[in-house]
């Protein structure tokens, strides 16, 4: 079976984000070469935006859904996560509280993703 | 075919419900562009009718045609289109024939091959997907009928229980009425101001009609089964939460009524 590394899974699921811009109402940057997809930052973007980029945050090693769901008699939908491997995606790549937290001068915006990951073998 | 209905613009999917203990999925809808999706494409406001055919059409292929009074409006004009291909959805027990055909493809200006029909009755495992798939689209529409600018809705998410088939079309158009008058559960995402957006969310549910609380086969049968007798009002999910995502505020209104779907999926 071929090795995809983390950083690759969630690059596919990043060009499968890219495809769809306008219909997921995202924006692309290029900032100095690298690739910025704003899915919410300064654009409306979309529920299945933030699907999209928790399956990139998991290094696509889970599927993330909507159901209905319901908080004191309100009809709100609940984000469900169904993990293949929890160690490498949720703790080498999604993780967004401590090791991976990026903190720049002027903000306390916190980054997580696969970057530096160690690869998986399947 | 919903997803067709939506011109791709949402994920449909099932998951698992329950209406009076029984199992039941709920056809769930994740709209990506409400007003485009669920007015110039799902709506079914075409009335296909050619000789003693006769069929709810829906779909993409109504922004083609865009003859429909709806599109004559500002908000929705700027989705009229011309692609090579058209798609349309009919909701109907017969096969289109040559008429039928002719006639769609004059009104899309197209010839009949570059024209894609999905078509399936009301009482089909399909057909009752793809009509309980509009609870969301129910709620737009309502919300239009209340002269609300759509342009605030800038997302929906909508479920609704998926009934037994029926025996025949008149009683599965009922049933999936049902489903969304009094079982259909959306949360729509909007913009805005919180005072217009209360007002309106308070009538949006289907409680708010006066023909509210009863199978809609019975409300049919009192009105001498004309459809346009019945309160356009009704026509609504049974429960709504509307957040303002500019505010952060959310307004709920409305809710499942088991009773009634009880009675019209199992009575």
């Amino acid at each position: 079976m071929a090795v995809l590394s983390l950083n690759d899974r969630s690059r596919l699921v990043a060009e499968t984000m890219l495809a769809k811009a306008d219909q997921l109402g995202l924006a692309v940057h290029q900032v100095s070469g690298a690739t910025v997809l704003d899915c919410g930052s300064r654009v409306a973007g979309s529920l299945q935006a933030g699907l999209l980029m928790a399956r990139a945050c998991l290094a696509d090693l889970a599927t993330v859904s909507l159901v209905p769901g319901e908080v004191a008699g309100a009809p709100l939908p609940r984000v469900v996560v169904d993990v293949l491997h929890p160690v490498p995606a949720c703790m080498a790549s999604g993780q967004r509280s401590h090791g991976a937290r990026l903190r720049l001068a002027r903000g306390g915006q916190s980054a997580s993703g696969p970057a530096d990951g160690p690869r998986l073998s399947g | 075919m919903a997803r067709a209905c939506l011109a791709d613009l949402a994920t449909v999917s099932l998951v698992p419900g329950e209406v009076a203990g029984a199992p039941l999925p709920r056809v769930v809808v994740d709209v990506l562009h409400p007003v485009p999706a669920c007015m110039a494409s799902q709506y079914a406001g075409w009335q296909v009718s050619v000789g003693d055919y006769f069929a709810m059409g829906s779909g993409p292929m109504r922004a083609m045609y865009a003859k429909e009074e709806l599109f004559s409006e500002k908000v929705f004009e700027r989705f009229k289109e011309r692609p090579t291909c058209a798609v349309g959805i009919l909701e109907t027990s017969k096969v289109p024939t040559p008429e039928v055909i002719a006639y769609l493809s004059d009104r899309v200006i197209l010839k009949p091959r570059h024209l894609i029909l999905l078509i399936a009755r009301t009482a089909s495992l399909a057909g009752g997907v793809q009509v309980v798939a509009r609870s969301v689209e129910t709620a737009l529409h309502k919300l239009h009928a209340l002269k609300f600018d759509l342009s605030r809705i800038v997302a929906g998410f909508g479920s609704a229980p998926l009934p037994p088939v029926a025996k025949n079309d008149m009683a599965a158009i009922g049933r999936t009425n049902d489903a969304v008058l009094y079982g259909g559960q959306v949360t729509l995402y909007a913009t805005g101001d919180d005072d217009t957006l209360r007002e309106a969310a308070g009538q949006l549910p289907s409680s708010a009609s006066s023909d509210y609380g009863q199978p809609f086969g019975e409300i049919f049968k009192r009105y001498d089964h004309d459809f346009y007798k019945i309160d356009p009002m009704l026509f609504s999910p049974a429960q709504v939460c509307v957040q303002n995502i500019t505010t952060g505020n959310s307004f709920t209104f409305g809710k499942v009524n088991d009773d009634v779907l009880s009675k019209s999926f199992f009575g």
